[in-house]
């Protein structure tokens, strides 16, 4: 039952991603990325593992826009099973993550899950993988610096401590996650 | 209407042209614009945008390849498919390349409104080309992704990200030379891009746009005799080109003699063209520092300060980019400059580092500058007479031209 569920959603996108990202994480050596000019970012990759994840969110969000799960009957409580679902088995590997990279790993993973819900539910499809995708990855190229702390719009590469990427997080999952539970898109035909 | 007008109107590239012009322009004008002030460094920055741009487009190449793919039953149908995904190639990268060049004419508006006289070099042009090309390769890497991945929501992150990890992993690990199209953190007075990679670069990118479509192309071709002859030939020549590039090393910069207009005397001040204007002032800037030098009999002293000039030529200072606009506070590093060599290995040898620190702190006080920290100093020269700060200063010049240098 759990597995044909997990299948008609294509969870199994969320598993494959997030045992990447545990692996990733787990095996990443600290010193392998950097470039020229920009010698200690590679102290400030990891905070960015989740955007693993948020590759392949939209994919799995976008079943929910579906024309026939829209028109069926509980689709708002299974847009809820699945947002639940999403939310804690990308806990995992935040439990898996050092105690000093937990709070920051579960801020991001807020941050990326309530961008992604934005833009399944507002941009068109052709477009909702953008923001998810191009965000951490102009935060990493363009707001760090060899020797100064990362710019503050670069909210996936704040310190743990930082309280405006916190409250992004939580508006963004708060506005996203009501936003897919409220919204339907026009059912085609 | 034709097929080619079609595909410029529905490609994924007309509609995300105006995210490529937000990220490209937002490049441009939140970060430092030093580069105003030259041509060459100018229209080489913005090539550093294909390393964001560049997985856009194959993202959006992806999405292309697997709505193709999702057609394919019907494409392989009709006669010459081939023109199904060389059109859709083209649709994005026109769009590409459209935006790419608004981008160059809102960097010629900003270096033209700096005050910079009219000068790009053929050089420039190519470095253009190289971006261009690098893109449309990413594009069509990213159609035979969508190709074979076949779902959308899939195949475009997943490009997007896979290409963009590959160009950093290739920054940094290298070979470079595939991927760096631009980008210089410092002034390019005295040095060019290598026209022998870029050559290389464009022949790279074109192979491997060709190759990546005739293979398309020939999946598309159901029941028809695909390209074979010429897909071999185009594989070929794409890895001749591949070996090309790889042999030409990674130095994608190059010294380079740029012409340069002279101001003053006693020091000449020599500054190429974007920053000729303000020779006056940093002669004015560096004549006191020469005349402290000379009344303090120290020999060899340097008469000219030339931006092509390097560290360590003693007769001839070296220029700084940041100094010439305006940051006159560099002066005494530039006249110690002179002095060191590239070679010298400094916090190795204590005296190399009491001459060199000496002569700065002495320099800055001769102008009124700030001296800094003198822990470090010995008191003949913090509290010396100026016969003995002269003797300091003659003694720390001869270490310093004779610095400890790698064996």
């Amino acid at each position: 039952m759990i597995l044909t569920w997990l299948r008609a959603w294509r969870l199994w996108i969320v598993v494959l991603a997030l045992s990447i990202q545990v692996t990733a994480t787990t095996l990443w050596p600290s010193s392998a990325v950097s470039v020229p000019g920009r010698e200690d970012v590679q102290a400030v990759i990891w905070p960015l593992s989740p955007v693993i994840l948020g590759v392949a969110l939209p994919m799995v969000l976008k079943q929910g826009y579906l024309d026939v799960r829209q028109v069926a009957a509980g689709w708002q409580r299974d847009r809820l099973e699945l947002l639940a679902f999403i939310s804690l088995a990308s806990l995992f590997p935040v439990a898996a993550a050092s105690e000093h990279e937990q709070l920051v790993l579960l801020r991001n993973t807020g941050l990326v899950i309530g961008l992604c819900l934005l833009a399944t539910t507002f941009l068109p499809s052709a477009a909702s993988w953008l923001p998810p995708t191009l965000g951490p990855m102009a935060m990493w190229l363009l707001g760090t610096h060899s020797l100064s702390p990362p710019d503050r719009w670069a909210l996936l590469l704040q310190d743990r401590d930082e309280i405006v990427s916190r409250l992004v997080a939580g508006f963004l999952m708060i506005a996203g996650g009501t936003a897919y539970l409220t919204r339907r898109r026009r059912v085609r035909g | 209407m034709s097929g080619w007008t079609v595909s410029l109107r529905r490609s994924p590239g007309r509609h995300a042209a105006p995210v490529l012009f937000t990220v490209l322009i937002a490049q441009v004008l939140i970060r430092d614009r030093a580069w105003t002030y030259e041509w060459t460094w100018a229209l080489y920055q913005l090539a550093f945008n294909t390393v964001l741009l560049s997985p856009i487009v194959a993202g959006l190449g992806a999405w292309e390849g697997a709505r193709l793919a999702d057609s394919s039953d019907y494409i392989g149908t009709c006669p010459r498919s081939w023109r199904v995904a060389l059109s859709a190639w083209l649709g994005l990268i026109l769009w590409t390349a459209v935006v790419y060049l608004v981008g160059v004419v809102v960097v010629a508006l900003l270096v033209l409104a700096r005050g910079t006289p009219f000068g790009p070099r053929l050089v420039d042009t190519l470095t253009i080309l190289t971006a261009i090309g690098l893109m449309a390769a990413f594009g069509a890497l990213g159609i035979g992704l969508g190709w074979l991945i076949r779902r959308r929501l899939a195949a475009a992150p997943l490009a997007a990200a896979l290409t963009f990890c590959t160009t950093l992993w290739l920054y940094l690990a290298g070979p470079g030379q595939f991927v760096t199209v631009g980008g210089a953190s410092g002034s390019l007075a005295g040095a060019t891009p290598n026209t022998t990679i870029q050559w290389r670069q464009v022949a790279v990118f074109v192979g491997i746009s060709i190759t990546l479509l005739l293979l398309i192309s020939r999946r598309t071709s159901w029941g028809v005799r695909g390209p074979v002859v010429l897909g071999l030939f185009s594989t070929l020549a794409t890895t001749i080109a591949v070996v090309g590039l790889a042999d030409a090393g990674q130095a994608v910069l190059v010294p380079y003699n740029e012409p340069v207009t002279c101001t003053g005397v006693k020091p000449q001040v020599c500054a190429v063209a974007g920053y000729a204007r303000f020779g006056a002032r940093a002669h004015d800037d560096l004549a006191p520092l020469i005349h402290a030098l000379e009344a303090a009999k120290v020999s060899p002293i340097p008469l000219v300060f030339n931006q092509n000039a390097s560290p360590g030529q003693v007769l001839v200072g070296p220029l700084q980019n940041r100094f010439l606009t305006g940051n006159t506070s560099d002066a005494a590093l530039l006249v110690s400059a002179a002095y060191v060599d590239k070679r010298c290995f400094l916090q190795t040898r204590r005296e190399d580092d009491v001459a060199l620190f000496g002569l700065q702190w002495w320099l800055a006080g001769q102008v009124g500058g700030d001296r800094g920290n003198a822990d470090l100093l010995p008191e003949k020269l913090t509290k010396g007479t100026p016969a003995d700060q002269a003797a300091f200063i003659r003694d720390a010049v001869h270490t310093l031209v004779n610095c400890y240098q790698a064996p």
